[in-house]
């Protein structure tokens, strides 16, 4: 029987050395894995849209959108479910806490004079107030579909503060704001909203107004503030603009009135109580690292907000012109993708919000409960203009606090698509996992994303080699050779022949200088390491066996022993080059690189390593990073972008673009995705870790994990590359790693082939046995059936079940054994 | 240490400048972890390793404020002094249920310790609760009820201090081990009805010679400002292990007396191992022995029951991520091994979840503990392979080797982790094999060339067949150079006519004196860099070679100019290029034993160290004092004028040093400000 699932492929027992020594009795989760599915909503909130000032936009078959013009809320319901979204909290600031306290007190007055009966009493009393109303600007804050920061200068022209405005309406002394939305050439689809500013500024003399289009179509609705759309006085003080700051939020305080009755007239009273809002099952998908999860938690901790630079912080956008990284702490993971997304309940209802313009200055905050207003809540803001520590002296002393005299440049288009149920009539489950195949369909169709459909076997495995690294040396540096393009070879032929496939390899340090401080700009080799015609050969032999050998080149960071900084390095506005200091062994300050230049660099360096026969290109560093350039002949982010697009688009049918970490924009031409990161940056407002850019991607290129060689070789890790889809990658040297001790090159502390040897067959095999099933399939849901148990499904049919946890887990008649995974259906 | 100070200084200046960067801009960030783990290398450097706990579970729930203890019971319950809510919170971590044990008298809980096993004087379960603003230590059942309140000691010995517990721990006899804030008089030992029974080890004040200059000559605010506080540490956390083992922390400067694991006498059994952090906040051991402390700006140290340490990770970042505290305030473990954290500051509880190779390390250590060498030898060959550069895995495999008398093996071990005492160890039963193997042979080998060169010699006389060798000899010895070098050996023999003759221009010459300053330079970097690996301190590649030519030719140099001019009105007879001669003719017992001690550090263990020293003092002393001869004979100085002489020299040396520096420091300050104008104008006029 077709329809009978059949057994293929069994437990893989790992050998002992992968086996985890101890043992323990049930599979906790913590922040790194995903945790079990979210309450479900016993009740769908009911909105009376007939009431409460709300007028109907347009319907389609799918939704009804209703403004709320006195709040600026735009409501969404969802005829499949029946799900109304807001994109603010719609709280009427007219009904306050004060405004009630004063009707009880009246109420409570007259009930003392006997003027009413205590139902009467009740009835004007007894209320559930949000607290937000108790302070100004917490409605305003809640309601407002857009919100700006600007610039204010203080008593000293150097002081820059930032003061917030809200578009929902405020009138005071400090500055007014009107706010209107009107159809565009009587498009029932087509809505614009303006928000108008004036009195801004310590002199009260500067004004801005803003423009939003939104458009309501049948997959959400769409909102638009273009560049010219911004006009003002206050303009170049603009910091950054919110969308739909409380869309989704959950939580809350609600201060409960409450009449008291008593026996004598004088003991009645009435009392206020303040009444956390009950949690609903949830949570907010941020795109930290491999994907997050903040579920709805009602904390009894105040605790930082997760606040994302998509693309990674611009390090000349900072305050200071140079960064500071700690040998403590492990970098931040960057959000790669312009997407959030927030899930109400089990499979019920959710939405997925992503910028199809202006990405590269979208930050993504989520706010954890009992912070401030005692709400979880999760949206985006654009950067407009920042502030820096600007420096005259020579040594940098007294830097001047300023900000930048024009704002960024660029239009937002942010685009709110709604999922609804389980997935089973649309494919999308209203779950990060529909979140990540809508956007991904999105993607697709805007032809950034192609699905592969691969024919390969098996699954493939990167193998990269640390060629050499520079240490000091008595008179200047000496140059440590770990692996020459001789071993690379060598070393390969041995893989291979123990039946490994599909392999790819990137040499780090090929050149003359090694890693550190090897010329970007020039392609010299050294025979110590390897010469031209060696590695010429070693292509040309490994092209033979199937074995993709390549260049590695980091193309962002430089340093001043490896190349001048000269019209190579970046700005930062303060004037000085912007730098960054590491914790390295022997280079521990770095620069950028212009990103002409590192396209510049690229294109010189591709042209000498396809012409010796390579088939791909190994890139990092501009992959992954975003830098505005304050040269003369500097360039935007935005400019940035295009420039790295345009140039990998020119090797998209010459070469094979392997790209470490690339940022979304560079999807459409990567084919093999390296160094795919598996965990979030673990803040702790974080509960859960979720492979949405795995999912996102999977299918459309080869997805390779970080080095097994650094903490992530155990049967857990295995599990996990099996779970995420990734395949397996390592750095290989020939030689012992403590050659290279006192190289920047010494956080690769485990490196030596003959100590790998064994592992690289062990994980490839395992990782092997599960995921060439599904090569070629695309990934369609992944479901945590208990804590530790994962059951990833593929549009072939397979399903493949992962218990994390130390004990036999059944899944309807399927044993999955402890530590291990089991891979059902199929042809 | 040198990259560590830096890896601080980095560090520290983002958290001054709370500056953060969220991008990854190193070339890896490879770690399932939010840190690093760092053990050492064998230049005592820290080096990255494999994580060793990934972050476990975040408890952000229980409403705690300013948890300042945590610990376990018996029942593997988390314990946590909730100071800011008066309460002691027992959390059961696997059913994530929790309830409040408090007492109207307990205002400020912040020291905890459960009792594990009953005894005799204590019941398993109960709790004891330090509470230093009551003054007291309350005394809990299991279930909460309040059994004994113990307040101030009533003995006329405790009369004049205050009692405010801040930590506690209990032993199988009852006797109460409570550490005191602000005392530094040692941890308060209280009996198991509350009687004073004294006080438990006290910290000392260790003071380097500058500390104690300082301490003589500036006030007290003085050095207060410079950061110098000479009253002894003061006990942050006390903690008694299940075999009664007292292990103590503290914070202070002084490294010796942070980390104490006390003998019965209250002494440390500790006192010589090195200190990963220093200003220790709290301290654990578990079942194995295995020492864990937290540290105030955030990091976990681990050591082996010896204190040897392991590896340290962890931070102090406003980052709210986990792993990385605002404020590290308590640590414990679990039966499993996890290791759980209260951050005091941002008010929750962090767990950690050993890697397998932190487990691995851990029964590698276990293994060799219980004489279990082959399975320890085995485990810590398979931590290698993850870690080349873990000195701690080679240290450990060398020491396992050492017991299954595999020498070799344990010497090539200790080498690499630069373990010289032990190497040395193994070096001794090695060359002792060699010895007892070779010995008979070598004095056979002896006898025989003896003989044989008494055979010779007696034949010789007869047949002279050795004439031909002896001419070829003596014609060698007869060119100029080689006659003018070897002339050293009379000088150092017989002084005072050797100078006299090198004076005299009969015996020596210039190039004769240089040469042998160039021989006595190299037989100084001999010395310097070639010694055998167990007195061998510094690397070749770690040395400035610049700095040792140039401290050699500057010191020599200096010495000749000074004494010639010194001299010269001093009304010495002797020339500039005479003092040349008579300093570098005195080098010939420097030479000599520079190359003898360099080839005896070779077969030297430990324990002829004093050998080694004797034979370099000697030729030292000895140099010097032809040096002072060459002085006498040359200037035809008296006694007494000759001391002057030199004292004087030495004088108008330091003087000149003095200058040198200062000229060399303006004329580098010059440098600078040249280059930085250069520097500003390219990057900013034309960059």
């Amino acid at each position: 029987m077709l329809s009978v699932k059949k057994l293929i492929l069994l437990m893989v027992a790992f050998v002992a050395t992968m086996t985890p020594i101890v043992l323990h009795a049930a599979y906790v989760s913590t922040g790194r894995d995903t945790d079990v599915n979210p309450d479900t909503l016993d009740e769908i909130p009911v909105v009376d849209f007939d009431e409460g000032g709300y007028a109907l936009l347009m319907q389609n078959s799918t939704y009804e959108f209703y403004w709320q013009e006195q709040r600026d809320v735009l409501a969404v319901f969802d005829k499949r479910n029946g799900y109304t979204w807001k994109t603010g909290l719609d709280i009427d600031p007219n009904v306050t806490k004060a405004t009630q306290a004063t009707a009880c007190k009246g109420a409570l007055r007259d009930y003392k004079d006997g003027d009413i009966s205590f139902g009467e009493f009740q009835d004007e009393c007894d209320a559930s107030i949000n607290s937000l109303t108790g302070t100004t600007t917490g409605p305003l804050q809640a309601n407002s579909l857009i919100y700006f920061n600007y610039y204010s200068k203080g008593e000293s022209d150097s002081i820059f503060s930032q003061s917030t405005v809200y578009s929902s309406y405020l009138k005071s002394s400090l500055y007014k704001v009107t706010s209107k939305i009107a159809k565009v050439n009587n498009d029932s689809s087509h809505w614009r909203f303006t928000v108008s500013a004036i009195n801004l500024g310590v002199n009260k003399d500067l004004d801005l107004e803003i423009i939003a289009d939104i458009y309501l179509s049948d997959e959400g609705f769409k909102l638009e503030i273009l560049n010219e759309n911004l006009t003002g006085t206050a303009l170049p003080y603009l910091s950054n603009i919110g969308i739909a700051n409380y869309m989704g939020a959950v939580g809350g305080v609600n201060a409960v009135y409450t009449a008291i009755d008593a026996i004598g007239e004088e003991d009645a009273d009435y009392t206020v109580v303040d009444v956390q809002e009950e949690m609903i099952g949830g949570y907010a998908f941020v795109p930290d690292g491999t994907g997050a999860l903040i579920r709805f938690r009602d904390n009894s901790v105040s605790l930082r907000s997760f606040k994302a630079t998509i693309y990674g912080d611009d390090a000349s956008q900072s305050y200071q012109n140079y960064l500071t990284t700690s040998g403590a702490y492990v970098p931040f993971k960057t959000a790669s993708i312009p997407v959030y997304g927030i899930a109400h309940g089990n499979n019920q209802a959710a939405f997925v919000a992503y910028a199809t313009s202006g990405s590269e200055y979208m930050s993504i905050i989520s706010v954890p409960e009992e912070n401030i207003y005692k709400y979880n809540s999760t949206h985006v803001n654009f950067n407009y203009n920042f502030s820096y520590n600007k420096l005259y002296t020579l040594d940098g002393d007294n830097p001047v606090p300023s900000i930048w005299e024009d704002i960024n440049h660029f239009d937002i288009v942010m685009n709110y698509n709604f999922l609804a149920g389980d997935g089973s009539t649309d494919g999308y489950p209203a779950n990060y996992v529909g979140m990540a195949l809508k956007y991904k369909d999105y993607l697709i169709e805007q032809e950034e994303l192609k699905l592969k459909n691969s024919v390969m076997d098996n699954i493939g495995i990167r193998l990269d080699f640390l060629m050499a690294d520079s240490e000091n040396s008595i008179v200047g540096y000496n140059t440590m050779v770990a692996t020459t393009a001789k071993d690379v070879v060598n070393i390969l032929k041995d893989v291979s022949s123990k039946g490994i496939e599909n392999i790819s390899s990137g040499m780090l340090g090929w050149q003359k200088d090694g890693l550190t401080l090897g010329n970007p700009s020039k392609t010299e080799f050294a025979s110590k390491i390897g010469s031209k015609a060696a590695y010429r050969n070693a292509i040309e032999e490994m092209k033979e066996l199937g074995i993709d050998l390549s260049f590695y080149q980091d193309y962002y960071l430089i340093n001043e022993e490896q190349i001048s900084l000269y019209r190579n390095a970046t700005k930062h506005p303060a004037g000085w080059y912007g730098r960054v200091l590491t914790y390295n062994e022997m280079i521990y300050e770095f620069y950028y690189a212009r990103p002409l230049k590192s396209v510049e660099w690229l294109h010189k360096q591709s042209k000498t390593f396809l012409k010796m026969g390579a088939d791909s290109l190994t890139v990092s560093g501009m992959t992954s990073n975003l830098i505005t350039d304050y040269t003369a002949e500097g360039t935007t982010r935005t400019q940035a972008i295009e420039l790295y697009r345009e140039a990998f688009a020119s090797y998209d049918d010459t070469a094979i673009l392997n790209l470490t970490k690339p940022n979304s924009y560079l999807y459409k031409y990567t084919d093999r995705y390296l160094q795919m990161d598996v965990y979030t940056t673990q803040f702790l407002i974080e509960t859960d870790t979720v492979p949405f850019l795995q999912i996102l991607l999977q299918n459309t290129m080869e997805m390779y994990a970080i080095y097994a060689n650094f903490s992530f070789y155990t049967t857990h890790d295995v599990l996990r590359m099996i779970d995420f889809n990734l395949y397996p990658s390592f750095i290989l040297t020939q030689q012992p790693s403590y050659v290279l001790t006192d190289t920047n090159s010494s956080i690769y502390y485990s490196t030596e082939y003959a100590l790998y040897e064994e592992l690289i067959e062990e994980i490839y095999f395992s990782v092997n046995g599960a995921l060439k099933e599904v090569i070629g399939a695309t990934w369609i849901n992944r479901e945590v059936l208990a804590s530790g148990l994962i059951r990833n499904t593929y549009s072939n049919g397979v399903e493949i079940l992962i218990n994390y946890g130390d004990s036999t887990e059944m899944v309807g008649t399927t044993q999955v054994p402890a530590s291990s995974y089991v891979v059902l259906g199929g042809e | 240490m040198r990259l560590f100070k830096k890896f601080m200084v980095l560090s520290l200046s983002a958290l001054v400048l709370g500056l953060a960067i969220s991008s990854s801009v190193l070339r890896t960030d490879a770690s399932s972890s939010t840190t690093y783990t760092y053990a050492l290398d064998d230049d005592y450097e820290y080096v990255r390793t494999q994580d060793a706990y990934l972050p476990g579970q975040t408890i952000t729930f229980l409403g705690l404020d300013a948890p300042k203890d945590i610990t376990f019971n018996s029942q593997n319950e988390l314990l946590i002094a909730d100071s800011g809510n008066k309460r002691v919170v027992v959390y059961n971590t696997q059913t994530k249920t929790s309830w409040d044990i408090t007492h109207p008298e307990m205002v400020n809980p912040q020291g905890l310790f459960a009792v594990m096993n009953t005894s005799a004087y204590i019941t398993e379960g109960d709790i004891y609760v330090a509470d230093p603003t009551a003054g007291k230590v309350f005394h809990f059942d299991a279930t909460g009820t309040l059994l004994q309140t113990f307040g101030k000691p009533d003995s006329i010995m405790y009369e004049t201090l205050l009692f405010q517990p801040e930590k506690i721990a209990v032993d199988k006899a009852g006797i109460m081990y409570v550490v005191s804030k602000g005392s530094s008089d040692g941890i308060v030992q209280l009996s198991n009805t509350g009687g004073f029974l004294g006080f438990f080890s006290a910290n000392k004040v260790t003071l380097s010679l500058r500390e104690q200059f300082q301490q003589f000559i500036y006030s007290d605010e003085q050095l207060a400002d410079l950061g110098l506080n000479f009253t002894p540490p003061v006990f942050t956390s006390v903690f008694i292990d299940n075999n009664g083992i007292v292990y103590s922390s503290s914070s202070s400067q002084f490294r010796n007396e942070n980390m104490k694991k006390h003998n019965t006498q209250g002494t440390n059994m500790l006192s010589e191992v090195f200190l990963s952090n220093t200003k220790l906040i709290d301290i654990f051991t578990d079942k194995s022995g295995i020492i864990y402390t937290a540290d105030q700006g955030g990091w976990i140290d681990v050591y082996t029951n010896d204190g040897e340490f392991i590896y340290t990770f962890g931070g102090s970042y406003d980052f709210a991520i986990a792993g990385i505290f605002k404020t590290l305030a308590s640590i414990t473990v679990d039966d499993n091994g996890h290791i759980w954290t209260a951050d005091s500051s941002n008010s929750y509880i962090q767990s950690f979840v050993p890697t397998d190779y932190a487990n691995m390390i851990y029964e590698a250590i276990n293994d060799y503990n219980e004489t279990r060498y082959d399975e320890s030898i085995a485990i810590w060959s398979e931590v290698l392979k993850l870690n080349q550069l873990s000195i701690l895995a080679h240290n450990g495999i060398a020491k396992n080797y050492l017991q299954t008398e595999e020498y070799e093996l344990a010497a090539y071990h200790f080498e690499i982790a630069g373990n010289r005492m032990l190497y040395s160890e193994a070096f001794w039963e090695l060359r002792n094999i060699w010895l007892q193997e070779y010995l008979l042979l070598i004095i056979g080998l002896s006898l025989f060339g003896l003989v044989a060169v008494i055979a010779i010699k007696a034949t010789d006389k007869r047949y002279h067949y050795l004439t031909t060798a002896r001419n070829t000899i003596s014609k060698v010895k007869n060119v100029r150079i080689i006659n003018d070098i070897l002339y050293m050996k009379n000088v150092a023999t017989k002084p005072n006519d050797s100078f006299y003759y090198l004076r005299r221009k009969a015996k020596g010459s210039y190039l004769g004196a240089t040469l042998i300053l160039v021989l006595a330079f190299l037989s100084y970097l001999l010395f310097v860099a070639g010694k055998g690996f167990i007195f061998q301190f510094v690397d070749l590649k770690d040395m400035d070679l610049g700095s040792i030519i140039l401290g050699f030719v500057v010191v020599v140099g200096l010495f000749i100019v000074c004494s010639y001019m010194i001299t010269s009105i001093q009304d010495g007879e002797g020339t500039v290029g005479e003092i040349y001669k008579g300093v570098a003719y005195s080098f010939y017992p420097f030479i000599l034993a520079s190359i003898s001690a360099t080839l005896f550090s070779y077969v030297a263990t430990t324990n002829e160290l004093f050998l080694l020293n004797t034979i370099m003092v000697i030729g030292v002393a000895w140099t010097l004092l032809l040096i002072f001869i060459s002085v006498s004979e040359i200037q035809n100085y008296s006694f007494g004028e000759t001391i002057k002489s030199i004292l004087l020299t030495i004088v108008f040396i330091l003087v000149i040093l003095l200058v040198l520096s200062f000229v060399q420091m303006t004329i580098k300050q010059l440098f600078v400000f040249f280059e930085e104008i250069l520097k500003e104008g390219w990057r900013n006029v034309i960059g």
